[in-house]
């Protein structure tokens, strides 16, 4: 009998607990379409932009002017601040890099993210969530926390298409530019202070809060290593300028026993085969605007005809891996470190485990950075050059979920007033001295490995807590900046070459040799409707089939393809950027 | 209700549903689980079907976005993209079963056949393993076994020179294809076995004993008495694995793909996830998706009645 009651509680229990826990994976109710634009509020041919009603945004409620939800006093910046009477959730993206990432490994809850409550939230009675974002997979990410209509209060990335994307498909809402003025003036300030202010429109309307990226005219943070030890063995004194130069390098590399020294992944997702280096300079102002961005690989181009041709050669010549195509990115710097291939890149900072793992299994090994060189140097025979994409002149971008409530949104703007604070920002960049840093004279070095630590900050120093604000720390001068970004605790000291390699690029940049992307003050349908497949799908393939054919085949097989990738939808996008481009919706190439 | 034979007389025993589940509510309480499970993940999706005939807008949500009718079905039947999903899908599905599904038959018989219990035992620990990895490692240990010129098996063959060149299992669509089946099979013939098992655990002792006087070898039995045991069973499974003939397996196709096999790989879950999560297009998708539904729900109903029509139990 007793064994008979034990088995139904147990039954009962047993049932209770999965039941519960099916219903618990239901998760909770997405937002009510009261929050919903709908077809009926939203004005005529305006489908992106949310209706009014009770979702107007905070434009039409003045931070100050809320029904005691608001901070009483919200008019001059912090000091100003008093805490929501109620409390307020405020959730903000955050990317997780997963193995690609060199600092904690939970985004959402650490020792940071806790400080950032206990600092800012608890002070306002505001509830600081982060959210993690795939940092490989950022658009799929906030398409599925869109679709369950449950987007962070505000989206934030760097690349302005994106952001355009969103506009597009009406998950940002507008704001007040003189509510930011008003909570958030330090921040308005940074964005006037550094020009960026005039970028913060989309369709008439300010969408984005940009934030600034010191030296943005140059990608002094994307360095190259290669073997200089390599180099010596063959007897060549000097980084290949030219391509043709490249090759004749590579051809002796492979004679002296180094197999596929060029090495090679499969192409990955935005930002892949970039042509900047393969463009006529000084560039066509309706080339560079059409299809001068990094988001779509510009095939049909002859930019990317001649660097898809280049990696034909390097194909055909058995300088890259056969393999590539089925090889990712760990792949590439498992080689490197293993001492198979010439040359790695990679953003650099203080901490860099790709090179401490290097020197720990090549320890007689001799790296060099490579340094660009101030003078434009065109190839004659396969018009590349040594130009390069200067980064926008704006960091990261910030936009407010169309749901954001006016109280949300006011949230947001304080966390970005206080994050633009010196104190806070030096905190989060640089941690805790004697933990995460030390001062050698008045320069904080970070602790090259802060693994194990509580206080172990996110990737490269917490960059993905603080570049809402700032997409770089800076200590005032460049050669401070690159001393806190320089390696740590490696044989070699790469610091001079870094910084050579800075006014390199400075000087390319002043001399029109290299150019930001064309950024337009509107979105387009075609690359919403069309951007992920040309990226993802067809490009990744094409590509393969042009660096695979062989040399005689590779022109006519160009042409084709490339047609095959405008019906795509390529043409499409071309057509609708040289649009507004002609309306005057578009930056210009500097004179 | 019961019913029980006594003879050549039916019995009928009714029970009502108040004291069968006095009786039994433990087992109708174990039976929620499944149920609420079978709801929330299957039914209570069903009204985002709707998708298939709205221009849908995840921001506009359901009662926002515009309904278009069958606009969107339109659209992916013209689509050449889709055209070429849905051919990959149905040919390698085809294959899949040509090939994958009589293999859990042969090796559930030949484990039936075992004597040596331990070593049964181990064998089919073994063989149901490749099930409880994850797609993801097995394309990684694919593509190491099998790599052109890195790979273990090529590097094998080339040292003992068996081959001169490696073969490309994993980058030449015709090589892959042959690659993708066996390794799918491989990974799905172990864990096939279990039923085929259980039901073969059904058939009475006494049979193969009167067909062992009878003088009947292991082969025979096995003919005359376990394969005509299990055929329930088989006709069974095989009418569910028909309505999969449209389905593909996204963690497959991904793990083992790469670009020079993908005018083979493309299938409908390639189809669907690039248009739907990758695009944001939830419309084209959805309506890729129900189709693929509703023809595989057609096959099924078609093949449980001709096999009912065989003389098969069939499975409705």
């Amino acid at each position: 009998m007793k064994k008979k009651t034990l088995q139904r509680a147990a039954a009962l229990v047993m049932t209770g607990a999965m039941v519960m826990g099916v219903m618990t994976g239901c998760g909770s109710e997405p937002a009510t379409n009261d929050n919903t634009p709908s077809n009926e509020s939203t004005p005529a041919g305006g489908d992106t932009t949310p209706a009014g009603g009770d979702t107007t945004p905070a434009d039409s409620e003045p931070a100050s002017g809320g029904e005691g939800e608001t901070p009483a006093n919200a008019a001059a910046g912090m000091e100003g601040w008093t805490a929501f009477e109620s409390p307020v959730t405020l959730q903000i993206p955050v990317y997780d890099r997963g193995d690609n990432g060199n600092g904690c490994s939970d985004v959402v809850n650490n020792y940071w993210t806790n400080w950032v409550q206990e600092n800012f939230g608890a002070k306002y009675n505001i509830n600081v969530q982060y959210i993690a974002i795939n940092r490989s997979d950022v658009m799929t990410d906030y398409t599925l926390l869109a679709t369950g209509q449950d987007l962070p209060t505000v989206l934030m990335e760097y690349d302005y298409d994106k952001l355009a994307t969103w506009q597009s498909e009406g998950y940002l809402q507008p704001y007040d530019m003189e509510q930011l003025k008003t909570v958030a003036p330090t921040f308005y300030q940074n964005m006037v202070d550094n020009g960026i202010d005039i970028y913060t429109q989309l369709d008439g309307e300010d969408y984005l809060a940009l934030g600034q990226r010191p030296y943005g005219n140059t990608n002094y943070t994307w360095i190259t290593w290669y073997r200089q030890d390599w180099l010596d063995e063959v007897g060549v004194d000097h980084y290949p300028a030219t391509s043709a130069e490249r090759l004749e390098l590579f051809q002796k590399l492979v004679d002296a026993g180094h197999e596929y020294p060029a090495g090679g992944t499969k192409v990955a997702g935005a930002g892949a085969d970039q042509n900047y280096g393969w463009r006529t300079y000084p560039q066509d102002e309706v080339t560079w605007a059409t299809t001068g961005d990094y988001q779509i690989p510009a095939l049909s181009t002859e930019a990317q005809k001649r660097l898809l041709k280049f990696e034909n050669e390097l194909y055909n010549r058995g300088f890259k891996n056969p393999e590539y195509y089925t090889r990712d990115g760990g792949e590439a710097i498992a080689d490197f470190i293993n001492g198979k291939t010439f040359e790695w890149s990679g953003y650099t900072s203080s901490t860099l485990d790709t090179l401490a793992s290097f020197y720990e299994l090549n320890p007689d090994a001799k790296l060099s950075v490579v340094v660009a060189s101030s003078d434009f140097v065109q190839d004659d025979e396969w018009g590349s050059n040594n130009s390069f994409r200067p980064t926008n002149v704006f960091g990261a971008m910030t936009a407010f979920a169309y749901d954001a409530t006016p109280e949300e949104v006011q949230a947001a703007m304080m966390y970005m007033e206080w994050m633009s604070q010196e104190d806070v920002l030096f905190t989060m960049q640089w941690g805790l001295e004697g933990v995460n840093f030390n001062y050698d004279g008045d320069t904080p070095v970070n602790v090259a490995d802060q693994s194990g630590m509580d206080e172990q900050q996110g990737h490269n120093n917490n960059v993905d807590y603080w570049m809402i604000v700032t997409a770089s720390k800076t200590l005032g001068s460049i050669e401070k900046d690159i001393a806190a970004i320089t390696p740590q605790g490696l044989p070699q000291n790469f610091y001079e070459d870094i910084l050579a390699n800075y006014y390199g690029q400075n000087d390319l940049y002043n001399k029109n040799y290299a150019n930001s992307d064309c950024n337009f003050a509107t979105s387009f349908q075609a690359v919403t409707d069309y951007g992920n497949i040309l990226k993802e799908e067809l490009y990744p393939r094409y590509r393969d089939q042009l660096t695979m054919c062989t040399p005689e085949e590779f022109d006519a097989l160009y042409d084709q393809l490339s047609q095959e990738y405008l019906n795509a939808g390529y043409q499409e996008v071309i057509d609708q950027r040289l649009e507004a481009y002609n309306a005057g919706l578009s930056t210009k190439l500097p004179k | 209700m019961g019913k029980a034979k006594s003879g050549n007389k039916e019995v009928i025993a009714k029970t009502s549903w108040k004291k069968a589940f006095k009786r039994d509510w433990q087992l109708y309480l174990l039976l929620l689980f499944p149920l609420v499970m079978v709801f929330v993940f299957s039914y209570a999706a069903y009204p985002g079907m709707r998708m298939a005939f709205m221009d849908y807008k995840p921001i506009r949500g359901y009662a926002g976005s515009e309904w278009v009718g069958f606009k969107i079905f339109k659209d992916i039947f013209t689509d050449k993209e889709f055209t070429r999903a849905l051919r990959n899908s149905i040919v390698f599905n085809l294959l899949d079963l040509l090939i994958g599904f009589p293999m859990p038959i042969i090796l559930a018989l030949i484990l039936n056949e075992l004597r040596y219990a331990k070593f049964k035992k181990v064998s089919q620990t073994i063989l149901y393993l490749p099930h409880f990895l994850s797609w993801a490692i097995i394309g990684s240990v694919a593509y190491n076994m099998f790599r052109p010129s890195t790979g273990l098996v090529n590097m094998v063959l080339m040292k003992i020179g068996v081959i001169q060149q490696g073969i490309p299992f994993m980058t030449e669509k015709w090589h892959w294809a042959v690659t993708y089946l066996l390794i799918g099979v491989w990974q799905s013939m172990g864990w096939g076995t279990i039923l085929y098992l259980a039901a073969i655990t059904g058939i009475s002792g006494e049979l193969y004993e009167a067909a062992m006087i009878d003088g009947a070898n292991r082969w025979k039995r096995m003919w005359y008495i376990t394969l005509p045991g299990i055929k329930g069973t088989v006709v069974t499974l095989l009418i569910m694995n028909l309505g999969k003939i449209m389905g593909s397996n996204l963690e497959r196709l991904t793990a083992l793909g790469n670009t020079q096999v993908a005018d083979f790989q493309y299938q409908l879950a390639i189809y669907i996830y690039n248009r739907g999560i990758g695009n944001a297009k939830f419309s084209p998708a959805t309506a890729a998706n129900l189709f693929q539904s509703l023809v595989g729900l057609a096959l099924v109903l078609l093949s449980d009645r001709i096999a009912k029509k065989l003389g098969e139990d069939g499975l409705l």
